[in-house]
C-alpha cells in the first residue's frame, strides 16, 4: 500500500462531491425539523438522509482512490467516529438548544473537526492527496448528521434520547460500514462515481432497513415511526437494487453464475 | 472528577492513543509474510486492541482512575500478546518462515542475528522479539489512553458539578454513563489512531523503525485534534 505521486485518471463528468454534501446537508435539516414537527413523518425523514451517505461514500471514495496509506476501512471508521463522537456528545446539550438547533451543532462541529484533522494530515503530514481536508469534512459531516436523524427517529424526535443508549454501538458501525462499503465493494480498474454512489443508495437504504427493524423490535423505541422507516427503507432498497444492477449490466461485458460458461468445452 | 481536569485527561488520553499506533507492529503485506508485523494495517490493529483494553477498564470503572487506566493498558496489552503469539505460531508452523526483522542486523534484545533467516525480496516476517516488545508498549500505552479518555467522559457525565447545573446528566444512570463513555472514548481512539496511519504509510515494525523519527508530526496532529474534540465534549456537556 503504497501512495502514489501523481493523481488516478478521473473522468470529467463526476459529480464534485461538495455539491452532493449541500445537498446532503440541506436534506438532512430539512428532514429533521420534519421529524421535529411530527414523529410519525420519520419515513420522509429517512429519504431526505439518504443522500448523506451518498456523500460520505464520495469521500471515501475520493481519498481512497489516491492510495491513502491507510486502508478504505480506516477512513471509514476514522469519519463515523468524528461525526458518532460529536452526536453522543451533543445529546448532553440543554433541551431547548438540543431540539431547535442539534442539526446545525453537529454539522457544523463535525465539519470542523474533520477539516482540522484532514488539514493537519494536509500541511503537518504532507499527504499529497488534493483537496484532503474537503473531503475529510465531507465524510465527518455526513456520517454527523445520519447518525443524529437515525437517533432521533429512533426515539420518536428526541425526546428519550439516552434511554436508547444500548442502540449507539449498532448506529455506530452500521453507519461506518455503508460509508466505507460503497467504494471497497466497488474496488477496481473499472470504478466510477455513478457505481459507486448508486450502491452507496443501496447501503443506505439497507441499514435504515435495519434501524427500521431495531426500532420495530425495542420496547424503548416508537412503533409507528419505525414502522413508516422500515417500510419505506425496504421499498427504496428494491429500487435501488435494481437501478444498481441495470448500471451493473450496463458496465460490464457479460454476467456469468458459477460453473462453466455456455458454449464453452469442459 | 472536575470537568476541566477530566477534558484535559480526554486531551491527553487522546494523544497517547497517536503515540500508541507507532509501537504496534503492523504491516499490510504481512499478510504475505513479506514484512514484519501483524497482517493488517496499524490503525485497525490499534483499534482491536484500544477497544480490548475499554472492555477491561469498563469493568474496574467505579474503582477509581488509576485502577481503571492500569486495567486498561493490561487487557489491551493481553489482546496484543494472544495476537503476536499466535500470529507467530501461524508464521513459524504454518508458512515455514522464523520471525526475523528487517531493519537492524541484530535483535537488540537477544542480540539474535536477523538477516541469515530473512526470505529473499521480503523485509521480514512475523514479530521477532524486539518488535513484540515493542507491540506489548505500543498497547500499553493505547490502552491506557483510551481508558484515560474513557474514565475522563465517565467522570465528567458523574461529576457533582455537572449533575447540579444539566437536567439531561443529572437523569442518566451509572449503565448509560458508562455506555456512552465508553462510546465516546471508542471515537476519541478512532479518530486520534488513523492520524498516525498517514504517517505511517501502512506499514510500521514498531518502535525499531525508522519512521518513528515522524513520531513529533503524529503529536501535533493529534493533539490539534484531540483538543478541539476535547473542548467540544466540554461544552456540549457542561457549557449548553
Amino acid at each position: 500500500m503504497t501512495m502514489q505521486a501523481e493523481p488516478p485518471a478521473v473522468e470529467k463528468k463526476e459529480i464534485p462531491n461538495i455539491k452532493l454534501y449541500i445537498v446532503a446537508m440541506i436534506t438532512g435539516i430539512i428532514g429533521y425539523y420534519i421529524l421535529l414537527a411530527n414523529p410519525n413523518l420519520a419515513f420522509i425523514s429517512i429519504i431526505l438522509v439518504w443522500p448523506a451517505i451518498v456523500a460520505g461514500a464520495g469521500g471515501v471514495e475520493h481519498l481512497c482512490r489516491y492510495g491513502l496509506g491507510t486502508g478504505t476501512s480506516s477512513i471509514g471508521y476514522w469519519g463515523t467516529a468524528v461525526g458518532a463522537t460529536v452526536v453522543f456528545a451533543t445529546i448532553f446539550v440543554s433541551s431547548q438548544v438540543f431540539n431547535l438547533y442539534s442539526p446545525f451543532i453537529v454539522i457544523i462541529v463535525g465539519t470542523v473537526i474533520g477539516y482540522i484533522v484532514g488539514f493537519c494530515a494536509e500541511k503537518i503530514i504532507n499527504m499529497k492527496i488534493p483537496q484532503q481536508a474537503q473531503q475529510s469534512f465531507i465524510i465527518t459531516g455526513s456520517a454527523a448528521i445520519f447518525i443524529l436523524i437515525v437517533l432521533e427517529v429512533l426515539s420518536a424526535g428526541g425526546v428519550n434520547t439516552t434511554a436508547l443508549y444500548y442502540t449507539f454501538p449498532v448506529i455506530y458501525i452500521g453507519t461506518a460500514l455503508v460509508i466505507l462499503h460503497p467504494y471497497n465493494g466497488n474496488l477496481g480498474a473499472g470504478e466510477n462515481q455513478t457505481r459507486t454512489l448508486m450502491l452507496a443508495l443501496c447501503e443506505a437504504a439497507l441499514i435504515t432497513t435495519v434501524f427500521g427493524i431495531i426500532g420495530v423490535l425495542l420496547p424503548n423505541a416508537s412503533f409507528i415511526p419505525a414502522l413508516g422507516v422500515l417500510i419505506i427503507s425496504l421499498i427504496g432498497f428494491v429500487i435501488f437494487v435494481r437501478m444498481w444492477w441495470k448500471k451493473v449490466k450496463e458496465d460490464t461485458y457479460d454476467v456469468v453464475w458459477t460453473g462453466y460458461p455456455a458454449g464453452v468445452e469442459h | 472528577m472536575d470537568p476541566i481536569t477530566a477534558m484535559i485527561g480526554i486531551i491527553i488520553g487522546g494523544v497517547i492513543v497517536g503515540i500508541c499506533v507507532h509501537f504496534i507492529p503492523a504491516s499490510a503485506v504481512g499478510a504475505m509474510s513479506a514484512s514484519t508485523g501483524i497482517a493488517t494495517g496499524p490503525s485497525m490493529l490499534s483499534t482491536g486492541c484500544g477497544l480490548a483494553g475499554l472492555y477491561a477498564a469498563g469493568f474496574s470503572i467505579t474503582l477509581g482512575l488509576p485502577i481503571t487506566v492500569v486495567s486498561g493498558a493490561l487487557g489491551s496489552a493481553l489482546m496484543i500478546i494472544c495476537t503476536m503469539l499466535l500470529a507467530n505460531v501461524i508464521c513459524a508452523f504454518g508458512t515455514g518462515v522464523a520471525p526475523v526483522a528487517g531493519t537492524y542486523d541484530k535483535d537488540p534484545i537477544t542480540g539474535w542475528r536477523q538477516k541469515p533467516f530473512m526470505s529473499p525480496g521480503t523485509d521480514g516476517h512475523s514479530m521477532p522479539t524486539a518488535t513484540a516488545v515493542s507491540g506489548i508498549i505500543g498497547a500499553l500505552l493505547g490502552g491506557a489512553g483510551g481508558s484515560l479518555v474513557f474514565a475522563s467522559v465517565y467522570g465528567m457525565l458523574t461529576s457533582p458539578a455537572v449533575v447540579a447545573i444539566s437536567p439531561k446528566v443529572a437523569a442518566i444512570s451509572p449503565a448509560t454513563a458508562i455506555t456512552i463513555a465508553g462510546m465516546i472514548a471508542a471515537g476519541v481512539f478512532l479518530l486520534n489512531c488513523v492520524l498516525p496511519a498517514y504517517v505511517l504509510v501502512g506499514k510500521t515494525e514498531g518502535m525499531t523503525d525508522p519512521k518513528m523519527k515522524k513520531l513529533p508530526k503524529t503529536l501535533i496532529s493529534c493533539t490539534v485534534a484531540s483538543v478541539f474534540i476535547g473542548i467540544f465534549i466540554y461544552i456540549a456537556v457542561v457549557v449548553i
